[in-house]
């Protein structure tokens, strides 16, 4: 689904993400004014999410009043043309604090602007926010286009702008001509798709996307990220998307917001994210698995940082392995890597072994000096290491930062 | 937007309040007022309250032989639905064969006839010129039962079936594969998920078998009194107050614990529902499913089919060999003049009373069902709302009887007005819409509840206001579900007897009052009369049915 840009009306042409940020000379809309569809992009502030605040009633409780914080004092600034992604594990608040900004949850305290405008007190159908769920909710009573221009029949779009406008967005994902399909015969994909276009063809301010691939398999969720990434690339659209799967926020993302326990831990683009996690909480979000002890505070290491190696009979490293299989646990393994990290070796013992795609997982109990914990480490060979057995563990330095 | 939107919020709140305070006025007026009123008459004497009538009508065993056999005939009636209902549902809607369409709708016929003509129907049939009066059975407790059975009978198999068609069949395929035999997967994984809509379906028939009315008069006569009956008795015969609003509240008290039953059962339904929702497997019969497939085919045949049946044949028997003699006659007032107006009359006033009544029933009942089907978010207005969905099922469980004697007792001059309601004509219909309305709320509101709220939302993100969100999302799913809430209100303001014998006068009797009249009186001739307008009232009212699921139309899909 490679979109020329020139396919789709009113957006402004934009490079790459980079330069994203602060393009956009389309006419400012008011913020929560009903916007007819064709406005283009913001040239405003964007959205601004001041220190909010979301609670829900705790569920079966009889009074009622007692309530659960699920969003708890969130600031986040979303640039115009900007995609956010908001990471966190089920149950963070990220979903919430999405409803918040669409204004189907209300907002306990705090404040969501809209280019500098507070639209606590709009409707969700005047705020011009897009919604995506995650499985989709089409409208089973309509067909494909009459799914996609139900946003433009709510603005009163004429009927030959409209039919334009469908055809158009039903191109930019991919399914071209199936105006008059049944929703019911689609699969789940192609669902996705058509909620995707339905979402856009009003030309929302600012899409929010509620998980919009977890549905989905893996290949098709992965296939599907670059296909999200790129409409929202050639529409130029504000977006905030959250999800619970690292690739596909980075993957659709310029930014991405890790959250839990419905507080941000961190907002910063995916390299930089991975390269500098702030705390050993975002670390440990994002995969870094084995945490050292070093000075304040501790070296991550990767996800496939640790090379597992047979300890020899006299106690020291085995033989290197040779092979480069593995993007992380790159050609410096052995004992020369740890010697630069200026860590380990350590000595571990092997709870389990698997073969992976081109590499062997060794699962290993290990004391990297806070305590005996459950790693992964990677070897190059087949599985079958011996469980109870010593194993040496190096480290690589190509793969591990240092958090506070 | 600035000033529109909250001048908007206001319209919208106005409507909202509009559509809360139609129906809650309509029941108030029209049900609360008069069934309390009534009751009133039973517990005040001289301005204080007086509550030696409990006393003295518990004191008599005959009320706690009514009381007895109310609750036995309950209880019979349910279990006997239940048992043959079930492997009914399993061959209707889980197995596959030619004809099941045609056995399905013929199954559903039952539940919408009315209770005079299936009673009249069942005495054609045990009767000593009927084929079983060999049996004995004519007049006694067995034929009261065998005709509930016969009502209730589709109620089971179309809410058991209705589950079990959506069943996930994985579950009991799992069951099997960790090795238990089909019995012991059928006890373990399927009975348990059918166990809501089994429950919910037995507590609605307990209600139907415990509070018959026409049934029970047609078959019973004198010698079977019921609760509802014996009100009936008590006012209209004896014309003793006191011991029937006594009786009312006994009634109520069964009716009550019977609907919270069932409201309990129907919200676990609904939830189950939600969660397998789209799958549907059937499989051809086979030999396997011969036991349920005898069942139900010996119901069908024995117990629907036969006298339905028998009853045509009857009715085209006259004293003069087979003929239409009986259906000529429909055009007279029936031998030595039974009746003030002639059949066909009553049928045309029965047509335009259900037709009023249906109206007004699905003005009402639509109003609540769109009220109750809304999810607010403050904890009180949700109390609120549940709470007005228990009380718009109450004139299901308050005796119809009861409901048309308060009519007569407090409408005469509504609210002070200087208008006599009695005389307008227009009480019968009122009345039979107060009866109907529980039933539209129960096929319009699942349909409504159904819809996931994130639908709305997402119509609201796109752009549309809350009057276009109801227009546009929720409007084309229940309005499938209204041609099936306009066919039930029909036919039961066709069938409707209890109040309307009550409200009805002579000269705009409908077509139940009249049949009732014509068995009645002596004379083969009003016998005859009274099998072929059964014939005809069986006749409109499936005939209606039939529309209405016309009016459903063809189309498919998920909903």
């Amino acid at each position: 689904m490679v979109t020329p840009m020139d396919q789709v009306t009113g957006a402004p042409a934009l490079p790459d993400a980079g330069a994203r940020a602060g393009t956009g000379a389309a006419p400012e809309p008011r913020a929560g004014a009903g916007r007819s569809a064709g406005a283009g992009q913001s040239a405003g502030a964007g959205l601004r999410i001041e220190d909010v605040v979301v609670t829900y009633p705790a569920a079966g409780r009889r009074r009622g009043e007692e309530t659960v914080t699920a969003v708890d004092h969130v600031s986040l600034t979303i640039a115009p043309g900007e995609v956010v992604a908001l990471l966190g594990p089920s149950g963070c608040g990220k979903s919430s604090l999405l409803r918040a900004v669409a204004g189907l949850e209300p907002v306990a305290g705090g404040r969501v602007l809209w280019d500098g405008a507070d639209v606590g007190s709009v409707p969700v159908h005047l705020r011009g926010f897009g919604l995506m769920f995650q499985d989709g909710q089409l409208f089973a009573h309509r067909s494909v286009g009459g799914n996609v221009e139900y946003g433009l029949r709510m603005h009163r779009v004429p009927k030959a702008t409209r039919r334009a406008r469908v055809a158009e967005l039903l191109d930019v994902v991919g399914l071209p001509g199936s105006e008059d399909r049944s929703v019911a015969t689609m699969s789940g994909g192609e669902r996705q798709r058509v909620a995707l276009a339905r979402a856009l063809a009003p030309q929302p301010q600012l899409l929010l996307l509620d998980e919009p691939l977890s549905a989905l398999d893996r290949a098709l969720r992965e296939r599907l990220a670059d296909d999200l990434r790129a409409a929202l690339v050639a529409t130029g659209t504000t977006a905030l998307f959250v999800t619970h799967d690292h690739d596909e926020a980075f993957t659709v993302a310029d930014r991405v917001a890790v959250m839990s326990g419905g507080r941000l831990l961190q907002v910063d683009e995916p390299s930089r994210l991975w390269a500098a996690p702030a705390s050993r909480e975002v670390a440990e979000f994002l995969g870094y698995q084995a945490f050292i002890p070093a000075g304040e505070g501790w070296l991550a290491v990767g996800p496939q940082g640790l090379v597992a190696s047979e300890r020899g009979v006299d106690g020291a490293a085995g033989v290197a392995v040779p092979g480069t299989a593995t993007p992380d646990a790159s050609s410096t393994v052995g004992a020369e890597a740890s010697s630069e990290v200026g860590v380990g070796p350590f000595v571990g013992t092997v709870v389990s072994s698997t073969f992976r795609r081109g590499y062997t997982e060794v699962v290993v109990d290990v004391d990297l000096g806070a305590g005996v914990q459950r790693c992964a480490a990677v070897a190059h060979g087949p599985a079958g290491w011996p469980v109870g057995a010593p194993v040496t563990l190096t480290v690589a330095d190509s793969a591990t930062v240092v958090v506070p | 937007m600035g000033s529109a939107a909250p001048s908007r919020g206001w319209v919208r709140m106005v409507c909202w309040v509009l559509a809360v305070a139609v129906p809650v006025a309509f029941l108030a007026i029209f049900f609360v007022w008069p069934v309390v009123t009534l009751f009133g008459r039973g517990f005040w004497a001289d301005g204080a309250l007086d509550l030696s009538g409990f006393v003295e009508v518990f004191s008599q065993p005959r009320t706690w032989r009514i009381v007895g056999l109310t609750l036995a005939q309950g209880v019979l009636g349910t279990v006997l639905s239940v048992l043959l209902g079930v492997p009914g549902a399993y061959v209707l809607y889980r197995c596959s064969f030619r004809g099941q369409k045609i056995v399905r709708a013929l199954v559903t016929v039952p539940f919408v006839l009315p209770t005079v003509v299936v009673g009249v129907a069942f005495r054609a049939l045990l009767n000593e010129s009927g084929p079983l009066g060999w049996l004995g059975w004519d007049g006694t407790f067995t034929a009261i039962i065998a005709a509930l059975v016969f009502f209730n009978y589709s109620v089971v198999v179309r809410t058991v079936g209705g589950l079990w068609e959506h069943l996930d069949p994985r579950a009991e395929q799992a069951a099997r594969a960790l090795g238990a035999s089909p019995a012991r997967a059928f006890w373990t994984v399927t009975l348990p998920a059918l166990a809501p809509a089994i429950a919910s379906a037995a507590a609605v028939v307990f209600l139907f078998c415990a509070t018959a009315f026409g049934v029970v008069l047609v078959l019973g006569g004198q010698r079977y009194a019921t609760i509802e009956t014996e009100i009936w008795m008590q006012t209209v015969q004896f014309l003793d107050l006191r011991t029937a609003a006594v009786l009312s509240v006994a009634q109520l008290v069964v009716v009550t614990l019977a609907l919270a039953v069932a409201s309990r059962a129907r919200s676990r339904r609904e939830h189950a529902l939600n969660l397998s929702a789209a799958t549907r497997s059937t499989h051809p019969l086979r030999r396997g499913d011969a036991v349920p497939a005898v069942i139900t085919a010996v119901v069908v045949g024995l117990l629907l089919v036969w006298p339905l049946a028998n009853l045509v044949v009857k009715s085209l028997r006259t004293s003069s060999g087979w003929g239409l003699g009986n259906y000529t006659a429909l055009g007279t007032t029936g031998g030595r003049n039974a009746l003030t107006v002639t059949v066909w009359e009553a049928a045309a006033t029965s047509l335009r009373t259900a037709a009023v009544a249906t109206a007004i029933a699905l003005v009402v009942g639509g109003l609540v069902a769109l009220v109750v089907s809304r999810r607010p978010r403050a904890p009180r207005a949700r109390r609120a709302i549940s709470v007005m969905d228990s009380v718009f099922m109450l004139p299901l469980g308050v005796s119809a009887v009861t409901v048309g004697f308060g009519f007569l007792i407090t409408l005469d001059k509504p609210l002070g007005l200087d208008i006599d309601l009695r005389t307008s004509g227009m009480l019968v219909p009122i009345a039979q819409a107060v009866v109907a309305t529980p039933l539209v709320v129960r096929t319009v509101l699942p349909v409504l509840r159904a819809i996931d709220p994130r639908q709305r939302e997402a119509a609201a993100t796109l752009g549309a206001r809350p009057g276009r969100v109801l227009a546009t999302v929720d409007w084309p799913i229940a309005a499938r579900s209204l041609g099936l809430a306009i066919g039930f209100a029909f036919a039961v303001s066709l069938g409707e007897f209890g109040a309307t014998s009550f409200l009805a006068r002579p000269e705009t009797a409908t077509l139940p009052i009249v049949i009732f009249r014509l068995i009645g009186r002596p004379g083969a001739e009003n016998y005859g009369m009274a099998l072929a307008a059964s014939v005809v009232l069986a006749l409109i009212t499936a005939t209606v049915m039939l529309l209405a699921e016309r009016l459903r139309g063809e189309r498919t899909g998920e909903f």
